[in-house]
């Protein structure tokens, strides 16, 4: 396994500087602004969009499960660091940094936790937009791995702690539903929801 | 300079969610959030647009790759000042589509004053009325009920 996350990440990271075009796309990808900022906007987006009551209720609690499924991930990623610690790629191997040598836990991916649980949250209610949600949060993992700052796994590991802090958001809410539907009732009376 | 930084990021995500909201509103038919109200559809474009445009500004102007030991913002550090620049970015929405649909919203917007009934909620009712006029009519209605409350 160990071997596999090794050889993976060489050879893609092998890759880079070998086309301007495609370090500058990866540069571009791997920040740690690009994709939180344009999933937070897509959540912030469907707070607004619906065509009737009904449907815009249902995208604010997308909204809202989203942004409580990225604190139970980074809740998780937090319990997981304090308890194992691994190395970065550039740490062990011969690696071309094409980003800033962070110095936390490689494992788990705590950008593919947060991208993952973005958009396990919007596909749970529009498989669509999730789906795209979904391309750009594994385009994050690979852009960390080329850029040799995480192994597959950490990608993976990051990805599925995503996924069930966004499932567990959905359950909290959905077990909850008074709670938000009489907030979202207050929000309503000043014209915000 | 992490300011500069850090405003670099404030004004990307106020332009962003202005555009968004923009876009947002426009296909959802909440004409009253709109600043072309009778250009919903050249709206939805400009405001793509805009958002396109505000991204390859941010990332072309500067090397945003930077440790949040250094110039760069740490998560929690982004989600405050997104949550901030986002929420001035819809108020000054809600306060500017309000001045320039004023007229526009004070006529017909499916409620009568005078029926003693309340006012529409949500954001559904900006489809017929600004945020101005919805506000002032909940305050009036709430107003209005309050003696009548407390004399029972």
């Amino acid at each position: 396994m160990n071997e596999l996350d090794q050889s993976l990440v060489l050879w893609a990271n092998g890759l880079v500087g070998q086309s301007k075009l495609l370090d500058g796309f990866m540069e571009v990808l791997v920040s740690d602004y690009f994709t939180p900022v344009l999933n937070s906007l897509v959540l912030l987006g469907l707070w607004f969009s619906g065509e009737t009551d009904a449907k815009r209720y249902q995208n604010q609690l997308t909204t809202l499960i989203g942004g409580i499924a990225v604190g139970f991930s980074n809740a998780q990623v937090a319990i997981i660091n304090a308890l194992v610690f691994r190395d970065r790629p550039f740490v062990g191997l011969d690696i071309n940094l094409h980003f800033y040598p962070p110095t936390d836990s490689s494992f788990p991916a705590n950008a593919a936790s947060v991208a993952f649980a973005m958009a396990t949250a919007v596909f749970l209610r529009h498989r669509r937009l999730g789906g795209a949600l979904y391309t750009l949060a594994a385009f994050w993992g690979i852009a960390r791995v080329y850029s040799g700052v995480h192994y597959p796994s950490d990608i993976i590991g990051g990805a599925v702690i995503g996924a069930i802090a966004a499932l567990l958001a959905a359950s909290l809410v959905r077990f909850l539903a008074f709670i938000p539907r009489n907030v979202f009732k207050v929000f309503r009376a000043v014209y915000i929801a | 300079m992490q300011s500069a930084f850090l405003m670099d990021y404030i004004f990307w995500v106020f332009i962003s969610t202005l555009a968004v909201v923009q876009f947002a509103a426009a296909r959802s038919g909440i004409w009253g959030m709109l600043y072309a109200r009778e250009w919903p559809k050249v709206t939805q474009c400009f405001a793509l647009m805009i958002t396109i445009v505000a991204f390859v500004w941010y990332f072309v102007t500067e090397d945003r790759n930077q440790p949040d030991t250094g110039l760069g913002l740490d998560a929690n550090v982004q989600a405050f000042w997104f949550a901030a620049s986002g929420a001035v970015a819809v108020s000054a929405t809600l306060i500017i589509t309000s001045v320039i649909n004023h007229r526009w919203g004070g006529e017909g917007h499916g409620w009568d004053n005078l029926s003693g009934e309340a006012p529409p909620t949500g954001i559904a009712w900006l489809s017929q009325t600004t945020f101005f006029h919805a506000i002032r009519a909940r305050i009036a209605y709430l107003l209005q009920a309050m003696p009548k409350q407390s004399s029972r």
